[in-house]
């Protein structure tokens, strides 16, 4: 049982950074207990890109979150200042992303948008974006795996030969 | 508010000028920098005192109680905190919100810097830092 953390990928331009965690066995179990949890978190995003988790709220009446790739984005406002949870790991092999801000002063705006089969989305430039699917085109180039973009100086077209889904991250500079 | 003096002798471990030069290194930090002054005290009190410094104020972490977090620093969060008597660091990497687990010591950061502590924290596997790079093709 081995939980290995890749070095993050940061990107300036786009205030923002990426980091790969992978657990790898099944059962794998994390539990935590912080003093002073921090009571915000408009600024981190994780997703489950391969594999499954889940996530308890222990001495709290939070219901259970489950994750399975390619999973919603988490965490929502509600975790934000928790003490105590628990993380399952429910798949061997099961990898995360968490993408961030850079800067404080930022927050991290996040979607995902699913283009259905011979259909196009545009995205513009300023975003960090991950595509889950295995056939697509990004601007023309043919891609046959999912993988993370970083559009830092170029809009992108994507286009999907299969169904795909596109995560979306972009850093907003917070309304004070 | 905790006024208390400690005994900590920053000068023999050297930790606070390792702070200070981390801090010149990185015209960012003092930009990432994100005091927390008003935590509700259902959340705090039991541990740390209402005492928050701020980056100006962060030469006086002799003092038990006085913290300083920031955010997003090189990729993590960092806490500097003082508590009975000793400096603890805590480095939040990005998951730690979620729950993954990642608190992750970085002596990079501040070399030698004292042992790294945090309230709890059980895993039931081995804790690895990859030395590879996140994949992020740009376009």
């Amino acid at each position: 049982m081995t939980r290995t953390v890749k070095v993050a990928n940061a990107f300036s331009n786009l205030k923002l950074s990426v980091i790969e965690t992978i657990y790898s066995s099944a059962g794998e179990v994390f539990e935590s207990t912080f003093s002073n949890p921090i009571l915000e978190n408009g600024n981190i995003k994780t997703f489950t890109f391969k594999g499954g988790k889940k996530i308890e709220f222990p001495d709290t009446e939070q219901t259970t979150e489950v994750y399975y790739a390619p999973s919603l984005i988490a965490p929502g406002p509600i975790i934000a200042g928790k003490k105590h949870f628990r993380v399952t790991i429910l798949q061997d092999d099961t990898r995360d992303y968490c993408v961030q801000t850079l800067i404080a002063t930022y927050s991290l705006n996040a979607s995902i948008t699913d283009i259905a089969a011979g259909n196009s989305s545009d995205i513009t430039k300023g975003c960090l974006i991950y595509i889950h699917g295995t056939r697509y085109t990004l601007n023309d180039i043919i891609c046959t795996e999912s993988e993370l973009f970083a559009l830092e100086n170029n809009d992108a077209k994507i286009t999907a030969t299969d169904s795909c889904k596109v995560y979306i991250f972009r850093a907003i500079l917070k309304d004070y | 508010m905790t006024t208390n003096e400690s005994n900590i002798d920053i000068e023999d471990i050297h930790y606070q000028a390792r702070l200070e030069q981390h801090l010149n290194q990185n015209p960012l930090f003092e930009e990432r920098v994100k005091i927390i002054k008003e935590l509700p005290t259902n959340v705090i009190h039991d541990e740390v005192e209402e005492i928050y410094l701020s980056y100006q104020q962060s030469n006086k972490l002799s003092q038990d109680g006085y913290y300083i977090e920031t955010s997003k620093v090189l990729d993590s969060s960092i806490r500097v905190e003082v508590r009975n008597g000793t400096i603890n660091c805590y480095y939040f990497d990005g998951q730690f919100v979620a729950g993954h687990g990642a608190i992750s010591e970085k002596k990079d950061m501040v070399s030698n810097a004292p042992p790294l502590k945090y309230s709890s924290l059980n895993y039931s596997g081995n804790m690895v830092n990859d030395p590879s790079t996140t994949k992020v093709r740009n376009i």
